[in-house]
């Protein structure tokens, strides 16, 4: 694999430079709580949220509608098959960032 | 193999290492730039849900996966292709779609790994990377159990990686004779989807019922107690009659679960005669024997030196390998209780690692972290049942966070499993979008 290999010493050499990647502020795209706290709900939602077959898509729903229905879900106001075992799970915090992620895609 | 942590790491890089990328930096941020090198080994649930989250979340990186095969067929949903409800090809797929995501992926078994000099050794070369990731899933460990062998499986199939092993049982079970007696023998704790082995036994009788009435299933459990064991009894009694005995067996008009110290551990095995003994010296000779070994961490693992005594790998709350942290373990290899070696939970530390690396090769913190679990079953096809936790990072360990998750079952009505039946199909797709793109 010298191609590989090539690229990789690169690498090094370039990180090794130091912490330029801390000093340019490189960002990581969506690294934001709700990225990640929604890549959870993903795994049945579908990437993105774009809904998986029966499981609903959360992309581009309204995020307070999003808060309100976990919310629902973990007092029992609204009956799920699923979401009120999930939704207990979360914090206000974790809620309104997933919701707020999932109504921006 | 060369084996380094943390701090023999620090001393190898030495002056230089700690001149250029200051004393607050860690080696392991030292190496990952922002456009550094991952390679994940093993294109399976962790594997390439790690490969398509770092597209997304490190968008400079460059990802390697290293998988030997060119297909993969996923394990869930397994269950109804050896029952004639679903077909392999419904279960399989290959890797375009990561490769269109920009993922290096290299079709190879990676032999070793030389966390020395930061490389891993393939069937033909070598590949260098910054940061690591394993995802190898698990190998099969016949040390406990007389007769057990690899070779075993051709006559007794497991079934417990996708693929041949599914389809060989599949046929066995289309081909058993009328009244034919199908054996299940799951192993100890911890192997690979805990509720696997019992959704099995459920879907057999509702293969049978229509295909073969007479027919018998047969669990011998290593185990006393097993995973959503009140939710499976339900369910079984409900849909296909029996119930639980005195001793604590369950018996059903066509199946039976005899537990570990009620004569259900498997001793001794023999291909050759269809044939498992048990502790209490009692042959069982079935027409159909699926035999689930013990299992262990991926053989790489082994080889790389990252094993405990149990064969399994410890990680950190990271899931950073505790031997060697600069490389992250994730899936059924590693030890991430009180996460269960699941797909889903690979899938949910997939993208926590995927997170930590972006975040690193970023010069950023990681958003705090934050797991998932849910193993759907099916009982029938219009009746699933589920198991969910949440998982969070709490004092310092990995914890279930209280009053979320668990099993909904005890008179839950049949609509209730009509829908969890429903979303168990939406759950493989969500799965296995986040897999392959
Ligand atoms: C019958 C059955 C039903 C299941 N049902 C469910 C379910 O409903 N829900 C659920 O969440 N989980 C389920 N599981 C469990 C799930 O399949 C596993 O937990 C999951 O696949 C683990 O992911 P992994 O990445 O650790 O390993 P795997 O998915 O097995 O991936 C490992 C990959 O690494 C590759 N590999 C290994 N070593 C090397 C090497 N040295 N070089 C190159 N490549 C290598 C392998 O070829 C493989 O593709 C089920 C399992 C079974 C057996
Ligand atoms: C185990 C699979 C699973 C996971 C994980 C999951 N969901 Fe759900 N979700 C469902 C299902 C199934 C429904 C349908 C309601 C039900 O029966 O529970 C649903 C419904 C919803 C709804 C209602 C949508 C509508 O249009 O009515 C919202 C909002 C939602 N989920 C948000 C989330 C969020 C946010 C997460 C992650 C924190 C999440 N879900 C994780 C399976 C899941």
């Amino acid at each position: 694999m010298p191609k590989t290999k090539q690229i990789a010493a690169t690498v090094v050499a370039v990180s090794l430079i130091g912490s330029l990647a801390v000093a340019s502020g490189v960002q990581a795209a969506g690294l934001s709580l709700g990225a990640l706290v929604a890549s959870q709900c993903n795994t049945c939602h579908g990437t993105d949220g774009e809904g998986a077959q029966s499981v609903p898509r959360l992309a581009g729903l309204d995020a307070d509608e999003i808060f309100e229905s976990m919310k629902a879900f973990a007092s029992g106001e609204d009956t799920a098959s699923i979401m009120d075992r999930v939704a207990k799970g979360y914090s206000d915090e974790q809620l309104h960032a997933v919701a707020n992620y999932y109504s921006e895609q | 193999m060369n084996n380094i942590n943390r701090r023999d790491f620090v001393k190898m890089m030495g002056a230089a290492g700690a001149a250029t990328t200051g004393a607050i930096l860690l080696p392991f941020e030292a190496y990952a730039g922002a456009n550094g090198h991952v390679v994940v080994v093993g294109g399976g649930t962790g594997g390439a849900t790690c490969a398509n989250y770092l597209t997304r979340w490190a968008p400079n990186a460059k990802v390697t996966l290293i998988e030997k095969d060119s297909k993969y067929s996923t394990c869930f949903f397994s269950n109804e292709v050896i029952m004639g409800m679903a077909t392999m090809d419904s279960i399989t797929y290959g890797y375009d779609g990561l490769k269109k995501r920009g993922v290096n992926v290299v079709h190879d078994t990676v032999t070793g790994i030389d966390t020395g000099g930061k490389k891993v050794i393939t069937g033909s070369g070598s590949i260098s990377y910054d940061i690591l990731v394993l995802s190898p899933g698990i190998t099969f460990d016949h040390s406990t159990v007389d007769g057990s062998s690899d070779a075993v499986a051709e006559q007794m199939p497991h079934a417990w990686k996708a693929g041949p092993q599914t389809s060989l049982l599949a046929k066995q079970i289309a081909g058993m004779r009328q009244g034919g007696l199908l054996i299940i023998a799951p192993p100890e704790n911890p192997f690979r989807c805990p509720p696997g082995p019992y959704e099995r036994a459920a879907l057999a009788l509702a293969h049978f019922k229509e295909h073969n009435p007479t027919a018998q299933v047969v669990i011998l459990d290593a185990k006393e107690k097993h995973s959503k064991q009140g939710a499976f009894r339900e369910g079984w009694t409900r849909v296909y009659g029996g119930e639980a005995t005195a001793e604590g067996n369950f018996e059903g008009p066509n199946l039976k679960w005899i537990k570990g110290s009620n004569g259900g551990k498997v001793v001794e095995v023999d291909g050759a005669t269809n044939t498992v003994i048990t502790e209490d010296g009692e042959e069982h000779k079935g027409d159909v024997v699926n035999y689930i070994p013990k299992q262990v961490a991926g053989a790489i693992c082994k080889d790389a030196g990252l094993v405990n005594a149990t064969g399994w790998c410890d990680v950190d709350l990271d899931f950073k390998s505790k031997v060697c942290d600069i490389v992250f373990v994730i899936g059924d290899a590693s030890v991430a209780s009180p996460m269960p070696k699941s797909g889903h939970s690979a899938s949910s530390q997939a993208k926590n690692v995927a997170a930590t690396i972006a975040a690193q090769m970023a010069g950023e913190e990681a958003p705090p972290w934050t797991g998932s679990n849910t193993c759907y079953s099916f009982i029938s096809e219009k009746y699933g049942i589920s198991v969910v936790a949440i998982y969070a990072v709490k004092d310092g360990k990995r914890v279930k966070v209280k009053g979320a998750g668990g099993v909904a079952f005890k008179g839950k009505s049949l609509r209730h499993h009509a829908k969890e039946a429903k979303y168990a199909r939406g759950w493989y797709k969500g799965i296995t979008s986040d897999m392959f793109g």
